[in-house]
């Protein structure tokens, strides 16, 4: 079966104050502003290609307003409308967003707003197209170098994951299963990485974290040094994960939205006949926590 | 500096002007429940039952205003006004540390 995503492509969540986490998302983050349009921040890593991947609104809460997929070529945008006609799944088509074309957007059964696009203006990443060199200098703060995955919350987990298996051919990469086998969490991919969505259980349209990729140890230890001389709310880490093998540190945004700094040099990288990892309840512990072997009190409970 | 009176466990502690409930708390030494720390998750929640506060920049989802009515806060956005009485639940999860206890020779 072919991948047809090839990417998250966006996630947007709300900010209670713009002015001041759109100066921690470009100093302390280090992420690239593209436009600011009114209530809205338009953003992206370093090394995206494409227009941007995280978009920050002004709003009275915190949390996710939307995730957004980006498919492999055109007509697999065609493909998955198809798909949700066959599977009857309600949806809009939205003609043009910023600087994006056509798109599909539906609620998934997590509760989330959620789109399939395939066109988005390409402006190139910051380093020159002929004879670059391996990554800019002059970077602010920690600066990934692109978006990697969101983890979001489901009332009913199981069904949302059923959804994004069934609909939309996401596969499953590792899950968490109870006694009676039932999944209580998943890990989902369509590139070749351990996740582009993970669903675990909480309530719906709950927005658990949005990761970055940082993708070495020094590098990880460098943004921890960031977080911290900044005063961010770190959550987590520097550690690991057992799911993905991902390094990781959880922090928060100054509205309390989760972030991730997830590490590409110890996750794998799927095959396309890879099969899912399973992972028991009773060891939740080092499945999202290895070194620390222990569920702390704020990862399942603590969401925007 | 405001004095925090934590009931039902009788603590009192100092507040600045310019320093949240929460990080007051945390700074005499115990340990309290708080998630985000952003106004965003509503993890820290408390109740006030007597004394002025600022709510600060506190999600709408997650303090709703018939909550404030009734003296509901985010410890992690509020600052105090005056001096404060709080009435913790056992979802605060407060108590006093113990490494703390130790280095104050309270309890050796």
């Amino acid at each position: 079966m072919p991948y047809r995503i090839s990417r998250l492509g966006l996630v947007e969540i709300r900010s209670l104050d713009l002015d001041r986490d759109l100066d921690y998302y470009l100093n302390v983050l280090g992420l690239q502003l593209t436009a600011r349009e009114g209530k809205t921040a338009y953003l992206k890593g370093w090394d995206e290609r494409h227009a941007y991947s995280f978009a920050l609104t002004e709003s009275d809460r915190a949390g996710m307003v939307r995730m957004a997929f980006r498919t492999v070529d055109p007509e697999d945008l065609d493909y998955y409308e198809k798909r949700l006609k066959d599977f009857g799944i309600k949806y809009d088509i939205i003609p043009e967003d910023y600087r994006r074309g056509r798109a599909l957007r539906f609620t998934a059964p997590s509760g989330h707003t959620v789109e399939l696009y395939n066109e988005m203006d390409y402006t190139g990443n910051v380093l020159p197209t002929v004879n670059p060199g391996p990554w800019p200098e002059g970077l602010r703060g920690i600066a990934p170098p692109r978006l990697d995955h969101t983890l979001v919350t489901a009332p009913e987990p199981g069904k949302a994951i059923e959804f994004f298996q069934t609909v939309l051919e996401f596969r499953l990469s590792e899950m968490l299963v109870a006694p009676d086998g039932t999944i209580i969490a998943a890990w989902l991919w369509q590139r070749p990485a351990p996740h582009d969505l993970a669903i675990v259980p909480g309530k719906p349209g709950g927005f658990h974290h949005a990761a970055f990729v940082v993708d070495s140890a020094d590098a990880l230890f460098r943004a921890a040094d960031i977080l911290a001389m900044h005063k961010a709310r770190i959550d987590y880490g520097p550690g690991r994960h057992g799911i993905t093998r991902g390094t990781t540190i959880y922090f928060f945004d100054p509205s309390g939205n989760r972030l991730e700094t997830f590490g590409g040099y110890t996750a794998y990288q799927m095959d396309p006949d890879s099969r899912a990892i399973r992972w028991t309840q009773d060891q939740i512990g080092p499945a999202v926590f290895y070194y620390s072997q222990e569920l702390n009190e704020t990862f399942l409970s603590v969401y925007t | 500096m405001y004095t925090i009176t934590l009931k039902p466990v009788g603590s009192t502690i100092a507040c600045g002007p310019e320093e949240s409930v929460l990080a007051a708390i945390l700074r005499s030494g115990a340990s309290v429940m708080f998630g985000c720390r952003g106004g965003g998750c509503g993890t820290c929640k408390m109740r006030l039952t007597s004394g002025q506060i600022a709510h600060g920049r506190c999600s709408a989802a997650v303090l709703l205003a018939e909550e404030k009515k009734c003296g509901r806060f985010l410890s992690c956005q509020a600052r105090a006004l005056s001096d404060l009485t709080i009435e913790l639940s056992a979802a605060n999860k407060y108590h006093v540390l113990r490494s703390w206890r130790r280095l104050s020779l309270l309890d050796c």
